[in-house]
Order: C-alpha cells, then structure tokens, then sequence
C-alpha cells in the first residue's frame, strides 16, 4: 500500500504497524477510531471556558492516543502542550492551538481521503 | 488453539490505547478492559473470572491509577499483580509506586510491544515460542501433585454429599470426566495441542468432573424448571459464579492451575460460541475451549445415555439433534467429538453400570 499521504500528515505508518504486530488490516480500524475521537473539540471547549483541568486531561489523552499511533508530529506538540498546561503556563499552552489544530486539521484531513480510498 | 491462558486486565479510559495494548498482548494472553478504576476495583474485588494481573493506567478522569492502587490497598485486594501504564515514567510516579507492593512494572505510551510482550511473558514465566500454553508450566511436581489429588478428592466428596443429598449421583460428572479424558486424548495428537501431555489431559478430565457444582449451591426445582420467571432465572444463572468460587477458596499456589481450569469450566459452561450465552457472552475462542468442549460433551451425554443402544446411528443423532442450533457449540470441538465416535460408543457400551446409576 502507498502510505505517502498518511506519511506526508506526519503519521509514521510503518512504527504504528509495528505496534499493530504488523496486522495491517487494523490500520483503517484505528484511523476511523481516530477521526471519532471526541478529545480534541474537548480540548478546544475547555480552553474556551479557561477549564484547566479538562484541558488538561484532553491534550494528556491526546498525547498518548497520537503517540500510540505513531502521529509524531502532533504527539510532541501535544507533550509541550500538557508540560505549559501542567506548569500553569496557561496563555503559552493556549498559543500553541493554531499550531496544534493546523496539524490536526491536516491528519484529519489524509485520514478522511485515505478512508474514502478504501471505500473505493 | 484457545487455551488456558494468563488473564490481564486492561484499565485505560482511552478506548485507542486500550485496542492497541490489547492488540499486542491478544495472542498471548486473555485480555479483559475497561475504561475506568471503579469498573476495575469491582472486576479485582469480585475476582470472577480470576484475573492475574491489572494493566493500569496512571492518568484517568474520576479515579487515576494510584487511587485504584489505593482502593486494592485499603480493600485488601491488592495481592493481584499490577503493571503501571504511564506516558510519564518520572520519578514521583515510581516513588508514589514504590508504596504499593502489587506493583510490578511499568509500560510506558507510546507502547513499545517489542518490550512489553517479552515482559509479560517472563512475569507469568511463558514461553515466547510456545506462547501461551500453561501446560507447559512446571506446575506439576510430586508435592504438588499430592496436594492436587487430595484437594479434588476433599472437593468430590462435597459434591457427591451434596447430590446424594438430592437423591441424585454423581454417575452423569462420572461420564463427563471420562468422556473429556477421551477426547482430550484424541486432541493430543493434532498440532494445535503443544504442550497437551498426560498430565494435563488428566488434571481437565478431572476439572470437567466439577463444572457444575454450582448447580448444589441454588434450589434443585431451578435446575430442572423449564419456564423460570425473571427473579429465579438470576437465581439460576447463579450456579456459575457460584460453583466458580466454591472452587476457588483453595487459595494454595500448588493447585492454582487446577483450580482456574475448574473455574473456567464452572464459570462459563454456559457459554454459546455466538456469543449469547451466559454470564458473560463470551464468543467464540474468547471462551476457553476446554470448556466449550466439556459443554459439548455433558450435553451430548445428557441425551445419548438415555438412548436404548449405543451405537452410530444414535451417536450421529443425538449429534444432530443438539447441534441443530448451530450457534452454541465451536465446530472445531463438534469435529473433535465426531472423531472419537468409535471411542465413545465403545465406551458407553462397555463400562460397568456404576456410570449409569442416574440417568436424568
């Protein structure tokens, strides 16, 4: 299979096979679980209400759920994100979410196409 | 094959994590989960089925892992094995840890099942090539061996006081035990048994004698009524978690292994293999196929004993007749008994009458 636009979204799919015990017919099970993943409007909500501890939690959740996926780029952006939270660095954190939902936005995005190919 | 496998449970509130651990773990061990510390504090503290380590993770909304850990702890349930699952290994965790004596290890996020599985396997002492297959444990030396035979024995004697009680005998558990002793011995000789010796073909044999002890723990009318009403059909699925710790309160390590293929059996013989059985739906390989096979087994006996002659024809039609609904039994155990035909007819045919005594 051509993983490039999964790859270029920044997911490393060959590591997350890997902890898939090379089951690549799972691949598409956790991409679908992905995109129905209710943390990430749970982070943007908390922030909006200067919720700490939701936020917290979500962007923690998030953490451990991209890097378990191997989405890379969003896990390290994510680990910053709950040390600023964590420090009580509230307003770096919250400057982080362009950044945050720019890359989301962009996985999202090759996850949905890379679905429909499936489909097709 | 499905066999007596570890059973690890899997405490994480994310439902990804959770697939993806259990994903790496699956092939190796039974894997139960779930999403919160109370779910788990009551799975730990029930202790039905048995569960011989806890996967927890540290960072969960309502309760983290080290208030579990500390639940377990003020509870006195804390003798189960507990592996931390944390993104965050730092040393106040390991320090917060260090008070808790079950734990034994960490994983960290993002999993790494190069690591994780290896671990896992050392803990419970398996195998990595053999994988999961117990019967490969040195579980049965002499003493224990000793300790064993007297714990069935002592447990027999209950069972057989029990049902005289009820004006019954034991002669239908008789034929249970012998006809998965049969079986069992027919299943040896394929691949999917590794590991499969003679001793462990006696020490299920034996089990399969209990699988329905609990049945002397509810009202005996439950056992034979046909129209329960909704109170009593709670009262009668009872008998499987009761008869599964009725076994259980020999806590002696020298009979763990006899004591959790007993309790499978008495637990979950009232599994279907569709998954809508009882108590817990457990589907297809999830249930242990011992046990599927001593389903098989006791409800085949339950019709083939009472016909007037033993022979193939009957065998092929009580075969028939119990597998009509095609959901409840795994084919693969329903192809083993059919290739055991000339052995079961044999002996049925020419075992003394003490198997016989009770036919109901």
């Amino acid at each position: 299979m051509n993983y490039a636009d999964l790859t270029n979204a920044g997911m490393n799919v060959d590591e997350f096979l890997k902890r898939l015990m090379g089951k690549e017919s799972l691949l598409n099970h956790f991409i679908a679980s992905f995109l129905k993943d209710s943390n990430f409007s749970r982070l943007k909500t908390a922030i909006l209400n200067n919720d700490t501890d939701n936020a917290i939690a979500a962007s923690h959740a998030l953490k451990g759920i991209c890097g378990n996926m191997s989405i890379n780029t969003l896990f390290d952006l994510f680990t910053a994100q709950v040390i600023l939270l964590r420090n009580g660095e509230w307003d770096k954190a919250i400057a982080m979410m362009p950044e945050i939902t720019a890359v989301y936005e962009k996985i999202t995005a090759a996850f949905n196409k890379w679905l429909e190919q499936q489909t097709n | 094959m499905s066999s007596l496998r570890k059973r690890l449970l899997i405490v994480d509130d994310s439902v990804i994590d959770r697939e993806i651990l259990k994903n790496i773990l699956q092939d190796n061990f039974e894997i139960m989960e779930t999403d919160n510390g109370y779910n788990a504090l009551e799975i730990i503290s029930k202790n039905i089925p048995h569960i011989d380590a806890v996967l927890l993770d540290i960072s969960m909304p309502v309760l983290d892992g080290f208030n579990v850990l500390r639940l377990m702890k003020e509870n006195g349930i804390d003798k189960t094995p507990v592996i931390l699952i944390t993104s965050e290994a730092t040393k106040e965790n390991v320090q917060k840890s260090s008070q808790y004596s079950n734990v034994s290890h960490f994983i960290s996020k993002p999993f790494n099942a190069g690591v994780i599985l290896p671990r896992l396997l050392t803990m419970f002492n398996i195998d990595a090539s053999g994988a999961s297959t117990p019967e490969k444990d040195s579980y049965l030396s002499k003493s224990n061996t000793e300790e064993i035979s007297q714990y069935i024995e002592a447990l027999r004697e209950l069972f057989k006081a029990c049902l005289i009680n009820r004006g019954m005998d034991d002669s239908r558990y008789i034929r249970t035990s012998d006809l998965m002793e049969i079986v069992l011995k027919e299943y040896s000789r394929s691949s999917d048994a590794a590991g499969l010796d003679n001793n462990n073909i006696m020490l299920i044999s034996q089990a399969a004698y209990f699988y329905d002890i609990g049945s002397i723990l509810i009202p005996y009318n439950l056992m034979e009524e046909k129209n329960l009403t909704s109170n009593d059909r709670v009262l009668y699925e009872s008998h499987t978690s009761l008869g599964a710790r009725l076994v259980q309160l020999n806590t002696s390590p020298s009979c763990s292994h006899f004591i959790k293929i007993c309790e499978d059996m008495c637990l979950h013989h009232h599994e279907r293999f569709d998954g809508q059985g009882f108590p817990n739906g457990l589907k297809g390989q999830n249930n242990y196929f011992y046990t599927q096979l001593c389903r098989l087994i006791s409800e085949f006996d339950s019709i083939f004993i009472g016909r007037k002659s033993f022979n193939e024809y009957q065998f092929d039609f009580v075969l028939k007749e119990i597998t009509i609904d095609s959901g409840i039994f795994d084919p693969k155990a329903i192809d083993l008994l059919i290739k055991c035909k000339e052995s079961v007819i044999l002996y049925y045919s020419s075992s003394s009458s003490d198997i016989f005594n009770n036919i109901f």
